[in-house]
């Protein structure tokens, strides 16, 4: 009796540990945040046809994506729906030059060193990692993003996104690639 | 060796266990402070972790080039000393050496007592203990695996494996004895505390079939134990480049010196105990005499592994090799504790040549003292002595222990003291069970 | 156990705080934490993006600091507008891309969490606005109403456009006004000598390419001189020999203490301060005779000197190769000697033809150089006299560096005013009516020139994190100018010099400034030998020599915490200070390290710890200035004694006769170092040149490789490697500093340093060979060697520390669970272990200092040296993303790209052609330990010296 008590904590629970990890609990995956501005990139990719880029415009020259500064959602925001409620913050921010405070949705640790243009630069679509965040009325994190999910596609990127033709993508695999 | 003359004072078998089981039930007079006093020493080690855990290791003296000092000191110290517990019960059992009985009980508990002190170290060493899991083959959501070139990751299965099997094997050996208490205890909460720990014992003779198989299992599974856990806890400096780490000899030098050390602690724990219950009858001076010449001769080998060592050192081409065995040693800045080591480990001990020396239980004790602290110093001669002048002159430094550092080997020691006590006021502490079938054996005509 | 010492908000605290509690109390939640995410914070966008800033991106941007007044142009990283890095200006001449330890070390000073921040008006919280109120109006500032009579400024020497301009209008509105500079470390006696030589304030520049033989009275060929850079690079290139054939400079040093210029030498002399100037003039007599003339009246003046003596086996030994190499031969004297040295030296060198090809002078960018003002005694006199209301001290800490006899107390505390501008509330400020904080020169705008004369632009990285303001707005606020802006005076400044502004701020150096003379004017010997100062042989007893601190210099960069915890060159004292004493002399004295020792000079005297120094002159002891601070500060927790009570303003750098004791007790005395022998193992090689030519091979033995059971991994290409060549590092530790600004390396602070536990990734190791009288030094940069075969990797349980296909010994801080086995296994013991969190009290201000390309340890973390993986990864995307190879000499580690004398280069070593394999390839290229078969990538450059047949070294 007693030692199948003990049997049992003993094997069940590192088997539980080890699931428990990798349930959205722990990586976050779905979970909602609320943003000071309801944003909606259904809205803006599919109805007006607007790239990532366009807002997210640094992903292409810089490690970091970057938001958008207010500057950017004034310049049309400055023409269309410029009595709309829901762009309040926007005018506010923009008028009292003052940032908007966006929620952080995707993380990943500071130790490691996600570079965005590196990835766009080498074909790698933005929803491989980010979802089809045009199907999202708010964003959300879509994949685990933890070290395996990285990894799992940096040893053989073919699997998992078709590499461009003419440029020999080799993602790095040595702990240096992200973690310096 | 003649079979052993079945210590019952002249008792029935009845009668054998009321007076096997009378320290449980009328515990001995002071005990009760012991405990008090030994429980207050071990807050000293819980305090002094809770300190480390929460500063960091900067709160012990360790440096670079020392990075590695009391701590693992103090790990290679206890769980040596674990190993006699093992070698007692577990190979003397298989060459079916009778005189054990009355002494396996107290060595396997304190080989347990002694893996706990010496569990809680390699752990508390680390610099983020709270990882200490990473050491452990798991798929892991990073896709990593330990490295398993390391002996630290080896180190990790030796000891889990010896920690199990030793619970195991001193839980095993208790089960007819609690069983036993249980019956005749007076009280219903003693009744039913150790009716629970008894797991249903009946005394049938199928219970005993499948006990006394059981125990050769164990025995033979933990044989190889006492040869493999510190050869492998001796890798954990041979493998490296160190010199004075950097030696083939290492693993049989290491278990020597386990076992050394761990009769050494069996007879500095069972003569006070022999006194106090007056055991004279079960721990006779044939006892006293047989674990006098193990010492003696395990002292021996201890001996030779240091000559071994520096004689190869000194002959070697390699030079800093060389230097740690002519210079750093003999003559470095802690040169006095290698000297200390060689008079407790291999000059003390010789006085058991004499067989006078060996039935005295005072002298015994001295002796066992000495070589306790001998084998301390030995590992802190092996450990902090070779790190603190490697290779490169520019990065030779000293080290030197913090309060920190002292508390818990201090606290250790009390905690061991601690447990320890706790068993013999709760368990029975010589095997009734076993004892009882020497007495019957002895009775039935051959 | 460590510092409680409030000071040190940098250094980590044992006390349990309640968040360090917490943080203990939820290790479980932490350790979860480390394994799945951070905390959802919040990504704050800009409103509208300033030009020429992306997020995630690092920018550059051209600036100028000063090494006493001079220029010195630099490089800054900056990254979302927050300097992080600061480089060398590959165009500025001071520079030539290179710095020293305390440019490095200016991003602390910046951030310093002690620096001044707020007006203060006596002790009371101020305004700009109230003090040029108070400037303006009639009761508080009566001086304005009679042209200035009453006011007195007392500033910096300065090489600034905009500070004369500045001045000049001060001077024009206020005719009466005083005007003095000062400063510990000035160019006063330089000048001096130079217009006793030339008859005019001349500064020299020496290009040490065209000298074959060297001879330094006390000079300081590599440390943090004006022109340190251009003459150590030019001077230890020729010292770099590719084969035994090649010929290499020789140097001959004289000196007190063992300094870096004397670890150089062929040919070292230790004299006592006193007796300098008498060797420089036997020299000065040997090489006249050498040269055949005994009729001039510089000859007969040093003739009718030196008979008295007999010269040293030196002393003919230095004459003889100066002559020789007549037309190739330099002399170069440090600041601290007497004017009349400096004459001698410039003599000499017009003898020796020197100024043909090596001396090339100009006139002293220096405002008001050679002018009276330079000389603070006048103004003493006028504040005894009560002659002065008010008196403005901007910028330097005279209440701290002025010597004994200055009676600065006292003194000041006759004007009716005191104001002080200053970057911290220090001895100074502590006597002063207005408290002002001053702008650190990354926040400023301004100008400065180099020793040249090359004009350089200060323009600001950062508006000013706590309001401070400038020497020259402060002046403005004083004469109530009509421009205040800096930024417009210094376009004005420049156009009127017609210089396109834009551009010289966009380069920083503007182009052909430069002022050196194509030929130089004729030395007047008989001037020269006319100022020769008659001395008394100074009396058989003590003398006291006082040094600028080497790192730390006259107290100015004591508040930095970088530089306290640098290891001093030569002595790897940290956090402290000490009074060097020659090995026989404290024998005499019966002292050994860290025993309590009172230095005494008549009825005043100072308690010092006694340092015992290979090498130092006997007759002499050294003390620093820099330390026994009295503000409470960081530079005050680091003790040691404030020699101003024994100095005297009329000879600041000798003390004698002075009386040493041993006193009961000790003293704090902490090195990184303590034992200086190689034991004859292979660390740092060095053969005199006679030897090698003799053995060729002799370093080839090094490189014996024992075979390893480790599997081979490393093929392709690039594969990381550097090379350091010891012939060319002078010890500097520019790299020391340069490493840890770049990689966020923390600072222990002295408690733990005392234990051997300081961070640096990147030592220099110094051993001492000889005879403790006179020592041969050898200095050698030691860090992680990337080792082929890495002892460390193998032994780590967790996969930490792993190597990577291009070479690299990869060490992984988030993977680390810090067992330190591999630095037990470490041969070279470059791995450094996070025994503390080093990042939780750190103040707010000094974060902003962290590189945000490198990972902050957390406690319990193994960390060393990573070849600059963040600069080889960064380089790489770019090249990737660019569809572009890489360059060779594209990537450049932190130290490499410091380093004054280019001793350090990394590179690619599987393509032959690089740098790094053509070095790996010399004859004299080594592997430190490589008897151990660790196949180590950093390889060595064995040092040749060349000391001449006599007198033997």
């Amino acid at each position: 009796m007693v030692g199948w008590g003990a049997l049992l904590t003993v094997i069940g629970g590192p088997v539980l540990l080890m699931t428990w990890v990798r349930t959205p609990w722990v990586t976050l995956e779905g979970e909602r945040v609320d943003q000071p501005v309801a944003f909606d990139h259904r809205h803006h990719v599919r109805d007006d046809g607007i790239d990532c880029r366009y807002c997210h415009y640094d992903a292409e020259r810089s490690a970091h994506a970057g938001m958008p500064e207010t500057a950017v959602c004034m310049g049309c925001h400055s023409q269309v729906w410029t009595e709309s409620p829901l762009l309040e913050p926007v005018r506010r921010s923009w008028f009292e030059r003052s940032p908007i405070r966006w929620r952080h949705v995707t993380l990943v640790p500071d130790f490691v060193y996600f570079d965005h243009h590196v990835h766009v630069r080498s074909g790698v679509p933005c929803e491989r990692c980010h979802g089809r965040v045009d199907l999202m009325a708010s964003v959300y994190q879509a994949t685990p993003m933890d070290m395996g999910f990285c990894l799992d596609c940096h040893r053989d990127p073919e699997r998992h996104f078709d590499v461009p033709r003419g440029l020999d993508v080799h993602p790095p695999v040595h702990c240096t690639g992200c973690h310096r | 060796m003649t079979p052993a003359m079945p210590a019952s004072e002249g008792l029935e078998l009845d009668a054998l266990s009321d007076r096997l089981l009378a320290p449980v039930f009328r515990p001995a007079r002071g005990l009760g402070w012991l405990l008090l006093a030994t429980g207050a020493g071990s807050l000293t080690l819980f305090v002094a972790v809770a300190y480390t855990v929460l500063v960091g290791i900067g709160a012990w003296g360790n440096d670079i080039p020392v990075a590695w000092a009391f701590a693992i000191v103090n790990f290679v110290w206890w769980i040596g000393i674990g190993h006699a517990g093992t070698f007692i019960s577990a190979i003397l059992l298989l060459l079916e050496q009778p005189w054990r009985t009355s002494l396996n009980r107290i060595a396997e508990g304190m080989t347990l007592f002694a893996l706990v002190q010496a569990g809680l170290m390699p752990l508390l060493h680390l610099g983020r203990p709270w990882f200490f899991y990473w050491l452990v083959p798991y798929p892991a959501t990073m896709r990593l695996w330990p490295q398993f070139m390391s002996s630290l990751t080896w180190d990790v299965a030796a000891v889990s494996t010896y920690t199990i099997v030793s619970i195991l094997f001193w839980y095993l050996g208790l089960v007819p004895d609690l069983a036993v208490a249980r019956d005749r205890a007076r009280t219903l909460v003693a009744r039913r505390a150790y009716g629970v720990f008894a797991l249903g014992w009946r005394g049938s003779a199928t219970q005993h079939r499948h006990h006394r198989v059981a125990q050769m299992l164990l025995a033979g599974l933990a044989t190889p134990l006492v040869l493999s856990v510190h050869s492998i806890v001796s890798m954990d400096f041979a493998i490296a480049k160190l010199p004075g780490w950097h030696s083939t000899i290492f693993p049989p030098y290491f278990v020597a010196g386990a076992i050394f050390s761990g009769f050494a602690m069996v007879l500095t724990l069972v003569l006070p105990l022999r006194r106090a219950y007056r055991l004279h009858a079960f721990i006779g001076p044939r006892h006293l005499d047989a674990m006098a010449k193990m010492l003696l001769c395990v002292g021996l080998i201890v001996a030779y592994s240091y000559a071994a060592e520096a004689f190869v050192a000194l002959r070697t081409p390699d030079p800093y090799e060389h230097e740690m065995a002519a210079v750093t040693r003999p003559r470095g800045p802690y040169a006095p504790l290698y000297w200390l080591m060689l008079a407790c480990n291999v000059l003390v001990p010789q006085i058991l040549w004499s067989a006078r020396a060996r039935r005295s239980p005072l002298v015994l004790w001295v002796v066992a003292l000495f070589v306790q602290i001998g084998m301390w110093t030995e590992r802190f001669v092996v450990v902090v002595t070779s790190q603190h002048r490697d290779f490169l002159p520019s990065s030779w430094e000293t080290y030197r222990p913090s309060l920190v550092d002292g508390a818990i080997l201090f606290g250790t020691l009390c905690f061991f003291s601690f447990l320890f006590l706790l068993m013999v006021r709760f368990v029975p502490f010589l095997p009734i069970a076993e004892q009882k079938e020497l007495v019957h054996d002895a009775h039935v005509p051959l | 156990m460590n510092d409680t010492d409030p000071h040190l908000g940098l250094v980590p605290s044992t006390s349990l705080t309640r968040r360090r509690f917490l943080l203990g109390s939820s290790l479980v939640a932490l350790g979860a934490e480390a394994c799945s995410k951070p905390p959802r914070d919040d990504l704050i966008p800009y409103v509208q993006r300033p030009r020429d800033v992306i997020p995630g991106a690092a920018t550059f941007y051209a600036t100028t600091a000063t090494r006493d007044a001079y220029g010195f142009g630099l490089l800054v990283e900056s990254h979302e507008g927050r300097p992080t890095k600061i480089e060398g200006h590959p165009e500025h001449p001071a520079s030539l891309g290179a710095t020293g330890p305390r440019e490095q070390a200016a991003i602390y000073s910046l951030y310093d969490p002690e620096r001044a921040k707020a007006v203060r008006r006596r002790g009371a919280a101020s305004s700009w606005s109230a003090f040029e109120f108070a400037m303006r109006a009639k009761e508080s500032a009566p001086w304005s109403a009679r042209g200035g009579e009453g006011l007195a400024v007392l500033l910096e020497p300065s090489t600034s456009l905009v500070a004369e301009a500045r001045l000049d209008a001060l001077r024009e509105r206020f005719p009466e006004a005083r005007v003095h500079f000062h400063a510990e470390r000035s160019a006063i006696d330089r000048l001096e000598g130079a217009r006793l030589a030339f008859g005019e304030p001349f500064d020299a520049v020496y290009s040490l390419d065209g000298a074959d033989v060297v001879l330094s009275l006390d000079a300081d060929l590599s440390g943090g001189g004006a022109m340190a850079v251009p003459m150590a690079r030019a001077f230890f290139a020729k010292r770099r020999v590719e084969s035994p054939r090649d010929g290499l400079p020789r140097l001959y040093a004289v000196e007190t203490a063992l300094g870096l210029t004397g670890a150089a030498a062929d040919h070292r002399l230790a004299v006592p301060p006193g007796e300098l100037p008498r060797v420089a003039r036997s020299i000065a007599n040997a090489i006249l005779a050498a040269l055949g003339d005994r009729t001039s009246p510089l000859a007969a003046a040093l003739a009718a000197e030196a008979s008295r003596e007999s010269e040293p086996a030196f002393v003919r030994a230095a004459a003889r190769d100066l002559v020789q190499a007549r037309g190739r031969a330099v002399v170069l004297v440090g600041d601290r000697q007497p004017p009349d040295v400096h004459a001698l030296g410039h003599a000499l060198n017009a003898l020796l033809g020197a100024f043909d090809h090596v001396v090339r002078v100009t006139r002293s960018p220096i405002l008001e150089a050679g002018a009276p003002s330079h000389d603070v005694r006048p103004l003493l006199a006028a504040l005894d006299a009560g002659a002065i209301d008010t008196l403005c001290v901007l910028g330097s800490n005279p209440g701290y560096s002025l010597p004994g006899d200055a009676r600065v107390r006292e003194r000041f505390g006759r004007a009716r005013e005191v104001i002080h501008l200053g970057e911290h509330a220090d001895e100074t400020s502590a006597l002063a009516s207005w408290q002002l904080p001053a702008a650190h020169f990354l926040e400023a705008w301004g100008d400065a020139r180099a020793m040249d004369g090359t004009s350089s632009v200060v323009q600001p990285l950062v508006v000013p994190l706590w309001g401070g303001r400038t020497v020259a707005e402060v002046l403005a606020a004083l004469h109530g100018a009509a421009v205040r802006d800096s930024r417009r005076l210094l376009r004005d400044v420049f156009e009127r010099r017609n210089v396109d502004f834009e551009d010289a701020v966009a380069r920083g150096v503007v182009p052909h400034t430069d002022t050196l003379r194509p030929r130089a004017p004729s030395v007047d010997l008989a001037a020269v030998a006319a100022g020769l100062v008659a001395r008394p042989s100074s009396p058989p007893t003590v003398t006291l020599a006082v040094a600028p601190h080497p790192v730390l210099h006259d107290g100015d960069l004591a508040n930095n915490a970088w530089l306290q915890e640098m290891p001093e060159p030569v002595t790897k004292l940290v956090w402290g200070h000490a009074l060097l004493v020659g090995p026989s002399t404290a024998a005499s004295l019966g002292v050994r390290d860290g025993d309590a020792v009172e230095v005494a000079s008549g009825e005043r005297a100072v308690r010092l710890a006694a340092f015992v120094q290979p090498g130092h002159a006997e007759g002499a002891v050294t003390a620093w200035l820099g330390h026994g601070r009295r503000a409470p500060s960081l530079a005050a927790s680091a003790g040691g004694a404030d020699l101003a009570a024994l100095r005297r303003l009329d000879a600041p750098w000798i003390v004698e006769p002075v009386t040493v004791r041993k006193i009961a007790g000790k003293e704090r005395v902490i090195v990184t170092q303590t034992s200086a022998d190689q034991h004859g193992r292979v660390a740092a090689l060095r053969s005199t040149l006679d030897a090698w030519r003799a053995d060729p091979a002799a370093f080839r033995q090094a490189n014996e490789d024992p075979a390893s059971i480790l599997p081979e991994r490393l093929s392709g290409s690039p594969q990381w490697g550097m090379a350091i060549d010891l012939a060319a590092c002078t010890g500097c530790s520019a790299c020391v500093v340069a490493c840890q600004a770049e990689n966020n390396v923390p600072v222990v602070g002295p408690a733990d340093s005392a234990l051997f536990r300081t961070m640096h990734w990147l030592r220099i190791d110094r051993y001492y060979g000889g005879t403790p009288a006179e020592p041969e030094v050898d200095l050698q940069p030691m860090l992680c060697q990337h080792c082929e075969k890495a002892p460390c990797e193998y032994v780590c349980p967790v996969n930490a520390t792993v190597h990577s296909p291009d070479g690299l010994n990869e060490m992984v801080y988030n993977r680390c669970v810090g067992t330190r086995y591999c630095s037990n296994n470490c041969p070279y013991k470059v791995r450094r272990f996070n025994f503390y969190s080093h990042d939780d009290d750190l103040p707010e201000s000094l974060r902003m200092a962290m590189n945000p390309g490198v990972t902050v340890r957390a406690r319990g973390v193994m960390e060393k040296c990573t070849y600059c993986v963040q600069r080889i990864r960064r380089t790489e995307i770019d090249a990737r993303v660019a569809r572009r190879a890489l360059r060779d000499g594209e990537i450049r580690t932190a130290c490499e790209q410091v380093c004054p004398t280019e001793a350090i280069v990394f590179g690619d070593v599987s393509d032959p052609r690089s740098r790094v394999s053509e070095l790996h390839r010399s004859p004299r290229a080594y592997a430190a330990l490589g008897d151990v078969g660790t196949r180590p990538r950093t390889r060595y450059l064995a040092r040749i010296t060349n000391p001449g047949p006599e007198p033997s070294r």
